[in-house]
Order: C-alpha cells, then sequence, then structure tokens
C-alpha cells in the first residue's frame, strides 16, 4: 500500500503543536551550537584569545586572528565545533525526541528525568552512531569535492562559455542533495534505536533497508523540509560575498539564522522518521 | 518549557554581554574601526575628485579616532600609514607632510613603519611632481632603512621610474647605482636573509639593463651561497628565463638544475628538476 506521506506530516505538525515540549532537546542543541559560536566570535578578543590564539596561529595563521578575517573562519571553526556537539549531544538529544514522541504516543506521561535516564542508557550507540554519520558525511563531501572538481575540469574543457561560478553554485546544491540522501539512508536509526530497541548495528542495517525498499517515500519525508534549510546552506556558501558586500558580522547572523531555523526543521524530520518508523515498524500510528 | 527556553537565552545573552565588555577596546576594537575605515578610504581612493566631502570627512575621523582612542595598539601605527597615503591620494598634501613629520618623530613606532612613512614622504614629492625633492627622500630611505622592506626596494623603484618615463641614460644609471649597492650590501650581509636578498634584486637590476652574464652568475652565486630548498624554489624559473631563452645556453641551465639535484633531498624537487632538465635537453635536440 502507498505510504501517506501528507498525513505523516499533518500527524507530526499536530504532535508538534499539542506537544512543544518535543522542540525541547533541539532547543538545547540550538543553545550549545550558539554558545559555541559566541565563544568562537569572541574569540580573537581577551580573555578567550588566551586560549585560542595559539591555536588559530598554529592552524591556520597569524592574519587570521584579526579582524575582519577571522570571521572568515568562523564558519569553519563553527562547522568543527557542530560536529563535537552533534557526536557527544545532539544525536542523544534526538533520542530524547524520539522517546518523548514514543511516551506520547503510547500515552505514557512524560518525565523529563525519567526520559533522559531511559535514553542516556544507550547513549555510546548514540555516540558510535554520531562517529559513523559524521565519516559519512566527510566521505561524501571529500568523494563530491574529489568528482566535482574533476567534472567541472572536464565540462569546461567541453563548454569554455560556462562561467565557474555555475561550477560552485552546482557543487554546493550536489553536496546538499547528496547529504539529504544520506539522511534517507541513515534517518531512522534513533528512531528504531529507541522505538524498537533495536541494537546499533542492527539499526543501522534495518534503517540501509528500509530506505532501498521505500526510496521515493523516505526521500519524500525528509527533501522538502530540508528545502526550507537550503537558503541558509547558500547564504553560508557566500558568506564572503556577504561580508564582503554588507557588514562582516553578517555571518555570524546567518549562522545563528541555520541554529534557530534547524530547531524545527530538524525536529519535525526526526519525528517524521519515528512516525515513518513506528508505522512500518511497529504498525502503530498512521 | 517558556521558563527553560528564558534562562537559556538569557545566558546567552549574559555571556554575550559579559564578553563584549571584557574584550572591550584594545587591538580587536582598533580593527574594527580600522576596517572600517579602509573600505570607505577604497572607495574614495578610486575616484577622489568625485567623492562626497562629507564621506572624505568621515574616514579622516575614523582614522584619528584610531590613533587618539587605541594609541598603544599595532592598529594605531597602521592608521598612522594609512591616513598619510589617504591624504596623498587626496592631494592634501600639507596634512600629509605634518602627519608624516610626526610619525619620522616617533622612534617608539619602529624601523617598519618609519620606513613607510619615509617612502610616503618621497611619494608625496613625487605626486606634486617635485622628482628631486622626492629622490633626496628616497635615497635617505635607502640609506636609513636599508634592512627594511622599502628600503631594499627603493633603488629598483628609482630605477623603474626614469624607465617608465623613457629615460634610458638615468635609468641605466640608477640601476648601475642600484647594482652597486646591492652588491655591496650582499657582501656585507653575507650568510643572512638581507644577503640573499640583496643577492636577488642584484640579479634583477642586471637584468633591467639586459645584462644577463652579470645576471646569471649573480643567480649561480644566490644558489651556492644559499643552498636552500626554498632559494631553488624561488630562482628555479629565472635558470630557464636567464640561460635559455635570453643567453641561449640551455647546456649550462642543465648543468645548474643537475648540480641542484644533486644537492638537494627533497624527492619532489628532484623529480621536478629532472622535468625541467628533460625539457630543456628536449628542447635542445628539436
Amino acid at each position: 500500500m502507498k505510504y501517506n506521506i501528507r498525513k505523516n506530516w499533518t500527524e507530526t505538525v499536530e504532535l508538534m503543536a499539542k506537544n512543544p515540549r518535543v522542540l525541547m532537546p533541539f532547543i538545547f542543541i540550538a543553545f550549545f551550537e550558539i554558545l559555541a559560536l559566541e565563544l568562537i566570535y569572541f574569540s580573537p578578543r581577551w580573555p578567550i584569545s588566551l586560549v585560542v590564539d595559539p591555536i588559530v596561529k598554529k592552524f591556520f595563521g597569524e592574519g587570521l586572528t584579526h579582524y575582519p578575517a577571522h570571521l572568515a573562519i568562523l564558519g569553519k571553526l563553527f562547522y568543527y565545533s557542530q560536529i563535537f556537539i552533534y557526536i557527544s549531544v545532539s544525536v542523544f538529544l534526538t533520542a530524547v525526541t524520539v522517546q518523548i514522541f514514543k511516551n506520547t504516543k503510547a500515552g505514557l506521561p512524560v518525565i523529563t528525568g525519567a526520559v533522559i535516564k531511559n535514553v542516556a542508557k544507550r547513549y555510546f550507540s548514540f555516540m558510535a552512531y554520531g562517529i559513523l554519520f559524521i565519516a559519512l558525511m566527510m566521505v561524501i563531501e571529500k568523494g563530491s569535492g574529489f568528482v566535482f572538481f574533476k567534472a567541472t575540469r572536464f565540462i569546461s574543457r567541453l563548454i569554455p562559455q560556462i562561467p565557474i561560478r555555475v561550477f560552485g553554485l552546482a557543487s554546493i546544491l550536489g553536496v546538499f542533495f547528496l547529504n539529504v540522501i544520506l539522511q534517507a539512508f541513515m534517518i531512522s536509526v534513533v528512531p528504531l534505536i529507541v522505538l524498537a530497541n533495536k541494537p546499533l548495528v542492527k539499526a543501522v542495517v534495518r534503517s540501509v533497508t528500509l530506505a532501498v525498499k521505500n526510496f521515493p517515500t523516505i526521500i519524500g519525508l525528509v527533501l522538502l523540509p530540508y528545502l526550507v534549510y537550503l537558503p541558509v546552506v547558500l547564504l553560508k556558501s557566500f558568506s564572503g560575498a556577504i561580508m564582503d558586500k554588507t557588514v562582516p558580522e553578517s555571518v555570524v547572523l546567518v549562522t545563528v539564522l541555520g541554529s534557530v531555523l534547524s530547531i524545527f526543521i530538524d525536529c519535525f524530520v526526526i519525528l517524521v522518521a519515528a512516525q515513518f518508523v513506528a508505522d512500518k515498524e511497529l504498525g502503530v500510528g498512521s | 518549557m517558556k521558563k527553560t527556553i528564558i534562562v537559556l537565552v538569557s545566558i546567552l545573552v549574559a555571556v554575550f554581554i559579559a564578553l563584549s565588555i571584557l574584550g572591550a577596546g584594545g587591538e580587536y576594537a582598533a580593527e574594527r574601526l580600522f576596517y572600517r575605515a579602509m573600505k570607505g578610504s577604497g572607495k574614495i581612493t578610486v575616484n577622489p575628485d568625485v567623492a562626497p566631502p562629507a564621506m572624505i570627512a568621515s574616514v579622516e575621523k575614523t582614522f584619528l579616532k584610531i590613533i587618539k582612542k587605541y594609541p598603544r595598539t599595532n592598529t594605531a601605527k597602521a592608521a598612522h600609514i594609512s591616513l598619510a597615503e589617504f591624504y596623498i591620494f587626496n592631494k592634501d598634501y600639507d596634512k600629509a607632510f605634518k602627519l608624516i613629520g610626526s610619525i619620522l618623530a616617533t622612534k617608539s613606532f619602529g624601523n617598519g613603519v618609519l620606513s613607510s612613512a619615509q617612502f610616503l614622504k618621497g611619494f608625496a614629492y613625487e605626486r606634486q611632481g617635485k622628482w628631486d625633492a622626492a629622490l633626496r627622500e628616497y635615497m635617505a630611505l635607502r640609506d636609513n632603512f636599508t634592512d627594511t622592506q622599502f628600503g631594499i626596494q627603493i633603488p629598483m623603484y628609482i630605477g623603474k621610474h626614469y624607465e617608465d618615463e623613457g629615460k634610458t641614460a638615468e635609468a641605466n644609471a640608477a640601476y648601475a647605482d642600484a647594482a652597486q649597492f646591492y652588491a655591496n650590501l650582499a657582501a656585507r650581509e653575507k650568510g643572512k636573509a638581507m644577503g640573499y636578498a640583496a643577492l636577488n634584486f642584484l640579479m634583477h637590476s642586471y637584468m633591467s639593463v639586459k645584462n644577463y652574464e652579470q645576471a646569471g652568475r649573480t643567480l649561480e652565486e644566490m644558489i651556492d651561497t644559499y643552498p636552500l630548498p626554498l632559494t631553488m624554489s624561488q630562482q628555479f624559473p629565472y635558470i630557464d628565463y636567464i640561460y635559455t631563452k635570453e643567453l641561449k645556453r640551455p647546456d649550462k641551465a642543465v648543468a645548474i638544475y643537475k648540480g641542484i639535484q644533486g644537492r638537494v633531498k627533497d624527492e619532489k624537487l628532484i623529480k621536478f628538476l629532472q622535468g625541467a632538465i628533460d625539457a630543456t635537453e628536449g628542447k635542445t635536440k628539436k
């Protein structure tokens, strides 16, 4: 039977509206990310500069400890901090959201302490999943970078009239859509661990299998919400030009906007995936 | 939930305010102002004749604010020089000379800043069409600030000035003076970075008067005296240019390449040199 994507989305939106506490873990993720961003933003100034300056000088060079050059590497430093937060906190808090979803669907009370305690039992599984996901994402980024480089060289030889900017944009969009596809394959892992009590390896295998068998459905479920995030991805990619045309601090605003937006998008996507897993694996819900 | 969000946002705001207060003033604040002033200055100097007076006044005010408010910062030193340049490009020579005079009187600025000011003094005369006065200042720069970037380059700059004006005899005399200056400096500073720089300029001064025999001898002296990978990579193009292209002696170029090959351990450089040897020998056979 054809899976009803619209019904899944509607139920998810209703769930978020009726139980806004499902957003709470993502608000905490955004809090940690913005806190990290603040520390990075203030890193060239006293007192943080005492610790950060030698590190930045060692890995990026003296020039990038000064204004406005340090804002040019803000995105990169924030990306590294996001990876750390993702592995240590974000996957765990995502699991907390799925546990809240589970309790709400089962009509059980949502007691914060109990929910966290329950999920914390598998903290290291979530951490391992975080590492796996980041590793896959990096492979995709490096691999696609290489492929895009070769493709750009090949196409620009064939049709030299195509401006180089077009290739840059195509590369950004390509990486974005490859990430969405990776998400489609891995999105069910956390819901499978929490909802179906599967161990990590089985959850990963099952998530991939589910994606293979229901590829159009899963892509349909996650693509549209992620498209909302696309303008922020593009703004981040062209942050150098935006900094030049406006004020250098605009890069900070774009990054904050991204973190705030991801509260809703990431929460929505994981709940959509949880609903999908519940429907397919447990035969409950829609 | 609302309470938690208020607490989290309050923490972020408190951290932001605390770090803003702790990091206020100093180098970073000066750098921010400097960036703003330089951006404005860049726009004005493109076409100073049509720049609105209010804009010019605003840029000047910002530079002066940096100098007054953050006098002990490195940015304030840079602001002095940039403001002097700004005055020169806006043909405000009285203000420029007054400022340059005050910079030159402040020995604590260090030779880097002082030599820049000395150059600007000559440059201000040059822009007014007073070449003799400019030349006096440039000679002072050469003699008093030899160990600075401006000081070591100025003899070549003088030769180039005459060359651009089409005054061949004066240009040849200036390059001959430059060669004498660099030869003395290279002998005095042998084995030091300054000695290497002097030999490099000596080679260029010979090349400027098309004395490629002498340029080639200087090049070989440079490679013998400073047998570092950096020397090899920097001087590599000149071996081909002088011996293959100008003197039509590719055998000599090959001999130099082989000599370097025998000295260096870097596999990449050895391979690169072999490529150059093959290419040069290939050209000879043809």
